[in-house]
């Protein structure tokens, strides 16, 4: 997909243009929501990973064999600095499968 | 129990796991509060008919089901801002359905996106009893203009899910985010008038169109939203003003209606990218460093939000207090520079970006580096600073990119988890900048807290953003902390230093800087729009 791309640069009112290819629209419309259940990878990488892979942050959860229904506690509860996540935010459903794969990570 | 207590706890057996679960809950109970002058069989009829509208599962009332939504690192040592329950729609129409319930039951509702807004209250309401409107399940993107540069999307959608998206496209677009980006999204931060780093960075500024239910269950659409086929063309997205009084504003910050979907701004990806780092040794050195940067910003050579972030700051992100110093006193300039120095950092350290192409952004340099360095500062690079995880940091945050390393902070006491952000606005001179440091070290010191801060020049105003940071497992501190955040609103507001925004413990009380004729008005509009006072009471200090 290519797309064209006619910038203006609010620095110094640099005007320049990224690239002159044909436009295509199709990204209207996308109605794209968080899919219904995700994979637990995918909810690690989006929310836990940004601090408990960070050294200085949060501690390392993976490889640990957390037990899954400390994790689901935690998740919920948000114990000291950590935040919690609501079920809207990760479904019951997205947390069990979490909770069991971060309890058999290496 | 505290988080550290729990995570030795993990080598423990799983008989013995399930029971530390279950302590870490009954440790934290949920707080439940009944909607001011509702009967308690009127508020069971209201949730039982809220149920029929967004499906029972996504009503919450029970202890368990608003643990997650009363969490706080804002100072509550009495907890008096408990929820009834929260309520989660996934459409507009569920939302409209909902309205005309709680006009019925005079049932207050409090609209949250995301609820992670970590200084300034999270999820939970200014006031008692309110049912929190959670919009986190109306997460669509509905549309992404690649040419117009512009966005529509829900209030559920995350700065996450923005980026996923346009990644998975191969846009050359950018977004703008706040520190904590992955678990915020666009429509809660900008209706906060929160900011970002990159030259869109003043969300509410790059904000064009919203859909709002109104407090009577009715749709409004601003700008030209309400113009045929405007949202099939793209003008709805693509102009602000529309026609007639502009009224987006009265729609942030405020509590007059439930912002459903909001067209924001996207910023072109530039051929090229630079960010920089001026890094000045003393304390005393801000001065100057505003006097600098004000023509810098306001001609736009320096186009982006700049911060200028104390060094003590920039050390709470990765390290913890006692690893610096163990004094019940604030931590002094001097121990702050020792650590400072260790890890490449100044007294102040000053980020900001150059974005164009690679003979516009060499012209630009220039001018730059001759102001600073006639100001003593260093001015750098990533060909200097490339292995500097504070300077990689802000070099991802002024390109839009995400990280949630700033939640670092919260941890700077304890694991407690204290933060509430204090963010008084000034004209950006630097003669504004000495008084407010004295001023803020005098009250921190009066109660043991450290100067965590910086400055933020938008454009032509500096932001002077305080952390306070604490340990809210320590109820003796956590008492401190509110009293220390009060006396820091009434103080700076009596030499004319108003917070731009503040947090759900503390509404009340920045509203009252802002003077009794503005309150009115706000009442005056608030009895006009919603005359049951159901939508967020309480919100800025409106009731």
């Amino acid at each position: 997909m290519k797309h064209c791309i006619q910038s203006l640069c609010t620095g110094l009112a640099l005007s320049f243009v990224v690239c002159s290819a044909t436009a295509d629209k199709t990204t209207n419309d996308v109605s794209t929501a968080t899919p219904e259940k995700r994979q637990a990878i995918s909810v690690y990488r989006a929310t836990c990973s940004y601090c408990h892979d960070h050294e200085g942050i949060a501690p390392k959860i993976r490889g640990r064999a957390i037990p899954p229904a400390l994790t689901k506690t935690l998740v919920r509860v948000g114990l000291g600095a950590m935040p919690t996540f609501r079920k809207t935010e990760i479904s019951d459903e997205e947390l069990e499968a979490l909770a069991n794969w971060l309890s058999t990570t290496h | 129990m505290n988080r550290r207590d729990a995570l030795r706890a993990m080598g423990a057996t799983t008989l013995g796991l399930a029971t530390v679960a279950t302590g870490a809950t009954s440790m934290l109970p949920a707080k439940t509060m009944l909607p001011p002058g509702l009967s308690k069989k009127n508020f069971q009829n209201a949730t039982s008919a809220m149920r029929k509208i967004v499906g029972n599962e996504w009503v919450f009332v029970d202890e368990t089901g608003l643990l997650p939504y009363n969490k706080k690192y804002v100072p509550d040592p009495d907890e008096k801002r408990a929820p009834a329950g929260a309520v989660c729609p996934a459409s507009a129409e569920e939302v409209q359905a909902l309205i005309k319930l709680a006009n019925q039951y005079k049932l207050p509702l409090w609209p949250v996106s995301t609820g992670k807004n970590m200084g300034y209250g999270m999820a939970t309401p200014a006031t008692d009893g309110q049912m929190i409107l959670d919009l986190k399940r109306m997460n669509k993107i509905i549309s992404v203009d690649p040419e117009l540069c512009t966005a529509l999307v829900e209030p559920g959608v995350t700065y996450q899910q923005l980026a996923d998206y346009i990644e998975e496209h191969n846009l050359p677009l950018w977004i703008d985010v706040p520190t904590v980006g992955p678990i915020v999204g666009p429509v809660g931060n900008t209706l906060d008038r929160g900011v970002g780093y990159t030259p869109y960075g003043d969300h509410f500024m790059f904000q064009c169109g919203m859909e709002v239910v109104l407090p009577d269950g009715d749709i409004l659409r601003t700008g030209m939203g309400s113009v045929k086929n405007a949202e099939e063309n793209g003008i709805w997205q693509a102009f602000k003003w529309g026609y007639g009084p502009y009224i987006d504003g009265i729609f942030t910050q405020s509590n007059f209606g439930v912002v459903t979907k909001m067209g924001i701004w996207l910023m072109p990806k530039p051929p090229a990218y630079k960010p920089l780092v001026v890094r000045h040794k003393k304390v005393e050195d801000v001065h100057d460093l505003v006097e600098a940067m004000r023509p810098l910003r306001i001609s736009n050579v320096i186009p982006n939000v700049v911060l200028m972030m104390s060094g003590a700051y920039q050390l709470a992100m990765f390290q913890r207090r006692d690893e610096i110093w163990s004094g019940t006193e604030s931590m002094p300039d001097s121990a702050m520079l020792k650590a400072a120095e260790k890890v490449g950092l100044g007294a102040w350290n000053t980020y900001f970006a150059l974005y164009g192409t690679e003979e516009s952004i060499a012209i630009q340099e220039k001018i730059i580096r001759a102001t600073f360095e006639k100001t003593g500062g260093e001015v750098l690079t990533e060909n200097e600073m490339r292995d500097n995880p504070y300077f990689n940091h802000h070099a991802t945050l002024m390109r839009g990119g995400l990280s949630l390393e700033e939640v670092g902070l919260v941890r700077w006491r304890g694991a407690g988890g204290g933060l509430a952000w204090f963010a008084p606005v000034a004209s950006a001179r630097g003669n504004e900048t000495t008084g407010q440091i004295e001023l803020a070290k005098e009250i921190l010191a009066k109660y043991g807290f450290d100067y965590t801060a910086a400055f933020a020049i938008g454009w032509r105003e500096l932001h002077h953003i305080l952390a306070l940071l604490y340990d809210r497992s320590n109820p003796q501190e956590h008492e401190k902390a509110e009293k220390c955040y009060a006396e820091l609103v009434q103080r700076f507001g009596e030499k004319g230093w108003a917070a731009y925004r503040t947090g759900t413990n503390s509404m009340d009380l920045v509203a009252d800087q802002y003077g009794s004729k503005n309150r009115e008005f706000n009442k005056l509009l608030k009895n006009a729009i919603d005359p049951n006072n159901i939508l967020a009471p309480g919100k800025s200090g409106i009731l």
